[in-house]
């Protein structure tokens, strides 16, 4: 170097001058700064002390260089330092050099702050050992990130104890986390399900369902929400709502995570009232072909009475004259016998129609009414109408078909809000009512707040197929006439005091109860 | 009696039945009375004729069913026959219960609906008998004195005259005398016909 040095003698005052300007470059990096900047010898004296440490430290330059690193440092460090400063010293092994590390320094009013420290080596200028410290306040950094873990513990626990199911996934579908709702949910422990496949607790008919609903959480970032069957092992079915969307982990990349809402009580009453809905259709169903099948047999048999009777009349008559013609004789043998004949496939298909099974058990009315009633509650509500149960509470056990009867005042409960189409809302009132008027009967009234019906509309109520309604067939009034009469009841009606009609039928109570009443 | 002598009311509200039936009935020599509700029934009626009602069991106004009730409490006794064109079981048993004499379903044979005629005309006729018999014998009784009732009771409980004597405090040829009174007004050619006729009708009506 000396040697180089020599051979560019004449161009010394243009390298000095460089000299100068990279002092100058380097002063101004030193002052400008946004990083704490110290340098000091091997003995921990400072030698220089830039406008941010002095900002970071509270000392003025003047007041620090020339003195020991110590006051700098706290106790523990300050033990340290040395330590530290020696081996590398002996050994040449750095610690810190190089590399930067998170410690503790002490400003000058004595508080302590963390700090964000690199130390390197400075070249040897012919002064001795010098080293650098570059050094940053962090304590801003570390208050935030202390804050952020206490925000983060919080919503661990706030989503490990939530209400509901909480489930994240890899983008491979494994389960990352589960919280506690989810396993006592699936009624498993978390490593049973941490880290498995998230579809092998989805039935199979579902998982199709849910492979698509990962796809277009994943492909097309957009949350999603679906509706899947699990089936924990051993455990019973559970019908669950699946809220998901996407997290964009750096380390992890895309998550799913999504809440799990158990649907499971709510589906089997849905499946529960479907049911119902259907039970009392297929009811409907039967009951309308049987009272149309009663109602063409009746119109029917009348004139094929008339036409074998007629033909079988003449026929006797006839073997009265002189000769009658044979052919004659069969011809009206034949009438009588086919119209006999025709009698008779209708009395067959009526026969297949009423094969139908019909239950009778001892029922708590009020209970029946209470459950019909609640399947109503739609049309009600399409319907803007209100609904009043007057149940009473004393009543016996009847012995009914609980569905025909359910049959029977969902029909009237239909018939009441047709009725009240043209009232105002707010006095579309139904009233079902229950009460005992004698010791062997008990009372059921389905009044509503409709115009009443006139004389000539109340006479062929009970007529099969006269109807005032569009689309009607005229046949449910009918049925409920036969249902009730087969149960041995009454049913009527009459004007409902203060506006309206209202349909009553009664049940007979069963004999024991009767008698006891007496 | 002849089928020209019954009466048989044919009830029914649809007229071409109505007409049919009663032209089937003349043609084999009965004499139907057609009735187009039960009121008209009721209306027609002669209780005391014998004779039978053929009727329909669903009718507007007053069912064939109501009606044969109304007829049981006034106690008019003719046989019905049910023709319906509803022939469900329910509707036969509750007919049949009411006292109806036979259920027949719509269309009907013509031999079906003839021979249950002459069966409930026959049972009509026994009707009649017993009460025409019973009607009789509640004249001869009348007849009796009280002395007689009392002899004419001893022989139906078959007192030997010595037995009723020292019953009745009398001779024993006054009890033979009231014997043949008793045996002339009943009309009786033999102890054992008056004790039958009396023990038919013993266990129907007590007697005065």
């Amino acid at each position: 170097m000396t040697k180089t040095t020599k051979t560019r003698r004449p161009g010394t005052g243009g390298l000095q001058q460089r000299l100068r300007a990279l002092e100058g470059e380097l002063n101004g990096i030193f002052t400008a700064a946004a990083q704490g900047m110290i340098i000091a010898d091997a003995h921990g004296i400072i030698r220089r002390f830039n406008p941010e440490a002095e900002k970071i430290f509270g000392y003025r330059a003047d007041e620090v260089v020339g003195t020991s690193l110590n006051c700098l440092m706290t106790d523990r460090d300050r033990h340290q330092h040395d330590t530290y400063m020696q081996r590398y010293l002996k050994t040449g092994k750095a610690h810190i050099i190089g590399i930067g590390r998170e410690v503790y320094g002490r400003r000058r009013d004595g508080t302590e702050f963390p700090l964000y420290l690199a130390v390197g080596e400075l070249p040897d200028t012919g002064g001795g050992r010098q080293f650098i410290g570059i050094l940053r306040d962090i304590s801003k950094e570390k208050a935030m990130e202390a804050a952020l873990r206490v925000s983060e513990q919080e919503l661990r626990l706030m989503i490990e104890n939530a209400p509901i199911g909480v489930i994240t996934l890899d983008g491979e579908g494994h389960v990352q986390y589960a919280n506690a709702a989810l396993l006592r949910m699936l009624g498993v422990m978390v490593d049973d399900i941490e880290g498995s496949s998230f579809e092998s607790w989805i039935i199979p008919d579902d998982q199709e369902l849910f492979r698509q609903f990962r796809q277009k959480v994943l492909m097309h970032r957009a949350g999603s929400a679906i509706e899947l069957r699990l089936r924990p092992p051993g455990g019973e079915l559970l019908h669950v709502g699946l809220h998901g969307g996407l997290v964009d982990t750096p380390l992890r990349g895309p998550m799913i995570t999504a809440h799990v809402i158990n649907r499971t009580p709510q589906v089997l009453a849905e499946q529960e009232a479907s049911a119902h809905r259907e039970a009392l259709a297929q009811v409907d169903r039967l009951n309308t072909l049987g009272e149309m099948a009663s109602g063409i047999a009746h119109e029917i048999n009348q004139p094929l009475t008339a036409i074998a009777t007629y033909a079988q009349a003449i026929r006797r008559m006839m073997e009265q004259l002189p000769a009658m013609p044979p052919e004659m004789h069969e011809a009206l043998e034949q009438m009588s016998t086919q119209a006999e004949r025709a009698g008779e496939i209708i009395h067959r298909m009526r026969g297949y129609v009423r094969k139908r099974a019909i239950a009778y058990e001892a029922t708590d009315l009020n209970e029946c009414l209470r459950s019909i009633v609640k399947l109503a509650m739609s049309n009600v509500r399409e319907n803007e109408g209100h609904i009043h149960l007057e149940l009473n509470a004393g009543l016996p056990r009847v012995t009914i078909d609980s569905v025909q009867i359910q049959q029977v005042v969902m029909n009237l409960i239909l018939n009441a809000l047709d009725a009240m189409k043209m009232v105002a809302p707010e006095h579309r009132k139904i009233v079902v009512r229950t009460h005992r008027p004698a010791p062997d009967c008990v009372q059921v009234d389905v009044a509503d707040r409709g115009p009443g019906l006139s004389s000539s509309v109340a006479n062929v109520l009970f007529t099969p197929f006269v109807t005032t309604k569009a689309g009607g067939m005229g046949l449910g009034l009918p049925i409920s006439l036969s249902i009730i009469t087969a149960h041995g009841g009454k049913f009527w009606h009459a004007p409902n005091p203060g506006g309206g009609m209202c349909f009553s039928f009664t049940l007979p109570v069963a004999t024991e109860a009767a008698d006891a009443a007496l | 009696m002849q089928p020209s002598e019954a009466v048989v009311y044919v009830v029914d509200d649809d007229h071409s039945v109505r007409q049919a039936v009663c032209m089937l009935l003349r043609s084999v020599g009965y004499r139907p009375v057609p009735c187009a509700t039960a009121a008209e029934l009721l209306d027609k009626l002669q209780p005391d004729a014998g004779g039978c009602i053929i009727l329909d069991a669903r009718m507007p106004g007053m069912s064939g069913l109501q009606l044969q009730e109304h007829m049981n409490q006034r106690q008019l006794d003719l046989p019905v026959i049910f023709i319906t064109g509803h022939g469900d079981v329910d509707m036969a048993v509750m007919a049949m219960k009411a006292g109806a004499f036979d259920f027949l379903q719509k269309p009907f044979k013509d031999q079906a609906l003839l021979d249950s005629l002459e069966r409930a005309l026959q049972r009509d006729e026994e009707r009649r008998q017993r009460l025409e018999g019973r009607r009789r014998l509640r004249e001869k009784l009348a007849l009796l004195t009280a002395r007689e009732r009392e002899v004419l009771n001893g022989m139906v409980a078959g007192k030997a005259n010595k037995v009723m004597a020292l019953d009745l405090g009398l001779s024993e040829r006054t009890v033979e005398a009231h014997r043949a009174r008793v045996m002339e007004k009943m009309q009786a050619r033999s102890l054992a016909e008056l004790v039958h006729e009396m023990a038919s009708f013993d266990n129907q009506e007590s007697f005065p």
